[in-house]
């Protein structure tokens, strides 16, 4: 123990030396001990093996859908020239558009009450119910002028719009009825896993807002994916389709 | 013994080779006037490797993907303030690193953690029963042991041993002293060669 204790000085040179950073004199001195002391001569070699393995991490690639998603948001947003698919039907886009706007309402919301209400209890300004149009309107838009509700209601207004999203479900069961089963099946999960947490949050309101929080995302996140799975299958884009449905089951 | 950081590429310089300068600012130039196809050649050329470290600095793919989302809704924000000083990789990566540290300050205050405040110190004696030394790190198992380790040292590791940043420049993204850096990498190394050595 008492070796232990007077090779702690040699920590810090040890960790230099991964660096690449440790000076002559202190490196002499430090080979000088490593030579003769088992403990720091393993700690040096096994943090050697550390930073040489993490230097030779791989990058990681994204899903698709992040950028389908990034995509549908500037387009909805109106900060992009539309470059959509030439070949979608009318009635389809009325309804992708509508079910993206209604995701972006729900989502600014939650995004809202995330920043600004970190703390329990957690509060939201109203959201707003189906807009009419393809344009979403700012959920939080004046925070000071809102009347705060409850997070729970925004469960309730995910619920109801999932009227939209069977919609769309229905839609794909035509040309894939396995991929529909899959996103009916995930809705069901999601919704069955909001509804505990509502009954949580009522049992314990301090406590269980967080579970509620992250349910609501993953719904939230589900139904993007949705959106960008219609896309994908109305661009005869196969793969991009897979790998949706690939990570909804999950 | 080797070092590490011999055969390092200058820190902070985008790790894939994407347009050049010109085409850059050309590209800039088309995505301000609206146009997603150059959007998507930027996201393309820079996406990877801000993925890379989201999901690293944050610990889990999910909160990365949605971080990724922000990252390049806010760049695109933003892109009328890009002027061309710096490469657009580095532009992006700072813009990414900040919004990464938003997110954990966010987590942090909503979970109510301070997590490097609860850190213990690791020494000689803590190498675990494995020598790592005399076998292979497996990429998957360095990757769950780094999500493990406190939000605070995790992401001084990811910047300074996967990320190839120095502790000066980690410093500055990270608002903390460069000394503080360093303890934060050594700590985080010293965790993972417990957690490796079991």
């Amino acid at each position: 123990m008492t070796h232990v204790n007077a090779c702690e000085r040699y920590l810090n040179a040890i960790q230099e030396l991964v660096d690449g950073t440790l000076g002559p004199i202190r490196r002499a001195e430090l080979e000088l001990h490593l030579e003769s002391c088992d403990a720091c001569r393993a700690l040096a070699e096994d943090l050697q093996v550390i930073a040489t393995a993490a230097q030779s991490l791989e990058p990681r690639i994204p899903p698709d859908r992040v950028w389908q998603q990034v995509a549908g948001r500037l387009r909805a947003e109106g900060r992009v020239s539309g470059t959509g698919p030439t070949a979608v039907r009318r009635h389809g886009v009325a309804i992708l558009a509508l079910a993206a706007a209604l995701v972006l309402v729900v989502g600014s919301s939650l995004y809202f009450l995330k920043r600004q209400t970190p703390a329990a209890p957690i509060t939201a300004p109203p959201v707003a119910s189906a807009p009419a149009a393809g344009t979403p309107q700012p959920a939080s838009g004046n925070p000071a002028a809102a009347t705060p509700v409850q997070a729970d209601d925004m469960a309730t207004d995910l619920a109801a719009i999932d009227k939209h999203f069977q919609n769309l479900i229905e839609q794909a069961s035509t040309k894939d009825p396995a991929t529909a089963a899959v996103l009916q099946k995930n809705l069901l999960v999601m919704n069955e896993a909001i509804a505990e947490s509502r009954k949580a949050l009522e049992a314990d309101p301090q406590n269980r807002s967080a579970q509620l929080y992250e349910n609501l995302k993953r719904k939230i996140r589900f139904l993007q994916d949705t959106i960008a799975l219609m896309n994908s299958m109305r661009q005869g884009d196969a793969a991009g389709a897979a790998e949706i449905v690939e990570s909804g089951k999950s | 013994m080797a070092t590490s950081k011999a055969t390092r590429p200058p820190a902070l310089v985008p790790a894939a080779a994407g347009p050049n300068r010109t085409e850059e600012l050309a590209l800039v130039e088309r995505c301000r006037a609206g146009d997603l196809a150059a959007f998507e050649t930027i996201y393309r050329a820079h996406a990877g490797r801000l993925y890379s470290v989201a999901c690293r600095v944050l610990g889990n793919p999910t909160d990365a993907e949605d971080l990724l989302q922000e990252i390049f809704l806010a760049a695109h924000r933003k892109l009328e303030t890009f002027r061309g000083e710096s490469a657009l990789g580095t532009w992006l990566y700072r813009l990414a690193m900040n919004l990464c540290l938003d997110h954990l300050r966010s987590r942090a205050t909503r979970s109510g953690q301070l997590t490097d405040a609860l850190d213990e110190e690791y020494g000689l004696d803590d190498s675990g029963s494995r020598r790592l030394a005399e076998r292979t790190v497996a990429r998957m198992d360095l990757e769950r042991a780094m999500a493990q380790l406190p939000e605070g040292c995790r992401t001084a590791f990811v910047l300074h041993d996967v990320e190839g940043l120095e502790h000066r420049e980690i410093a500055e993204i990270l608002g903390i002293a460069e000394g503080t850096s360093k303890s934060q990498v050594h700590k985080a190394r010293m965790r993972l060669r417990a957690m490796l050595g079991r």
